[in-house]
């Protein structure tokens, strides 16, 4: 496929030495199909950055660690200042397949949308509580924002520089994810979803049931405060 | 005659006194930090060692016991400085985020490949 417009992969990481070499490498397979991967190293202990400049890739760093969240808004941020117009969010573990970018982008373009959400298939691999939780958000998302996706919580997102000053989060932490997706049913965004595949390599990392608790509630706070 | 549970309000009220003179001597506290919280402290002593003082103000609120007045009024204190402290550290938060990101941004910027 051609690409016209700039494409920027953005990998927020945080301690993510063991995949990030793996990630960035199997991600460059696919270089045709963008421009630039800019790894934000969310104030990692560990060599995450090295690894990741080892891979020739742009690498930005906060000091310290602030969130997903936060990572995520500087590194959108920052491509966009160079000129990005397409950003496609992916995890820094491995659970996303850089085989799908393609998809993403063919997606978002035939269908002149603002923003493709990726949603895990609800295979045997995923956690019960994930699946649990998942469900239970899904459904807030839909009775309090009236937008209805399959996964609320993956982070396998692809939009474009509209649509960013649109949903640009206040969060710092994994309600990002949710805060895009109200503030893209706020803003009318047109969207799509596309199935993704996922490995989970670490059940120890990503959203917790706390998490998950404090979305919802989060949730609701944004909707009571009309902040989103 | 002191009671035991004035002269333990009495000397916690002197040693928090001794603790805003030693933060104000190490600077941490300015002179209006120094004269606020002294003048709390000798307000917690001067309740602790008239208790009387209170009833007017209890009898006002139709308030019957001392304890119940002492932890209504320990209650809106707190909430207040909760509230108080939950906005300063919303507001430290947000400026850390602000610089965490804006060096990342600048070291971006020199960055080659």
């Amino acid at each position: 496929m051609e690409q016209q417009n700039i494409v920027w992969i953005i990998i927020p990481a945080k301690d993510e030495e063991r995949h990030i070499g793996k990630v960035i490498e199997e991600t460059k397979r696919y270089s045709e199909y963008f421009n630039n991967i800019l790894v934000v190293d969310d104030g990692s202990s560990d060599s995450t950055t090295e690894i990741a400049k080892q891979q020739s890739v742009q690498v930005i760093r906060h000091i310290i660690n602030l969130g997903k969240g936060a990572a995520l808004k500087t590194g959108c941020d920052y491509a966009i200042k160079k000129g990005a117009e397409i950003i496609i969010a992916m995890d820094a573990d491995l659970q996303h397949e850089p085989k799908e970018i393609p998809n993403f982008l063919k997606v978002l373009k035939e269908n002149n949308a603002d923003i493709i959400f990726g949603y895990r298939k609800l295979t045997g691999e995923m956690p019960l509580i994930l699946k649990f939780g998942n469900f239970f958000i899904n459904t807030m998302f839909s009775l309090l924002y009236n937008i209805q996706v399959r996964d609320s919580q993956s982070g396998y997102r692809c939009f474009t520089k509209q649509a960013y000053q649109k949903i640009r989060w206040q969060s710092f932490d994994y309600s990002m994810e949710s805060e895009m997706i109200a503030r893209a049913g706020k803003n009318k965004l047109k969207y799509k979803e596309i199935p993704i595949q996922t490995i989970y390599h670490d059940k120890y990392k990503g959203t917790t049931v706390f998490d998950g608790i404090r979305i919802v509630v989060k949730m609701v706070w944004w909707k009571i405060s009309r902040s989103v | 005659m002191l009671l035991w549970l004035q002269f333990m309000g009495l000397a916690f009220g002197i040693a928090m006194i001794y603790l805003t003179v030693l933060f104000f001597k190490r600077k941490d506290f300015n002179k209006t930090d120094l004269i606020m919280w002294i003048l709390v402290w000798l307000f917690f002593i001067f309740m602790t060692l008239y208790p009387s003082f209170l009833y007017g103000i209890m009898e006002q609120l139709s308030i019957k016991r001392t304890l119940d007045f002492i932890n209504i009024s320990l209650f809106a204190f707190f909430s207040v400085v909760i509230f108080y402290l939950y906005n300063v550290n919303r507001r430290n938060t947000k400026r850390l985020e602000e610089i965490v990101r804006k060096l990342a941004l600048e070291k971006g910027e020199k960055q080659k490949l």
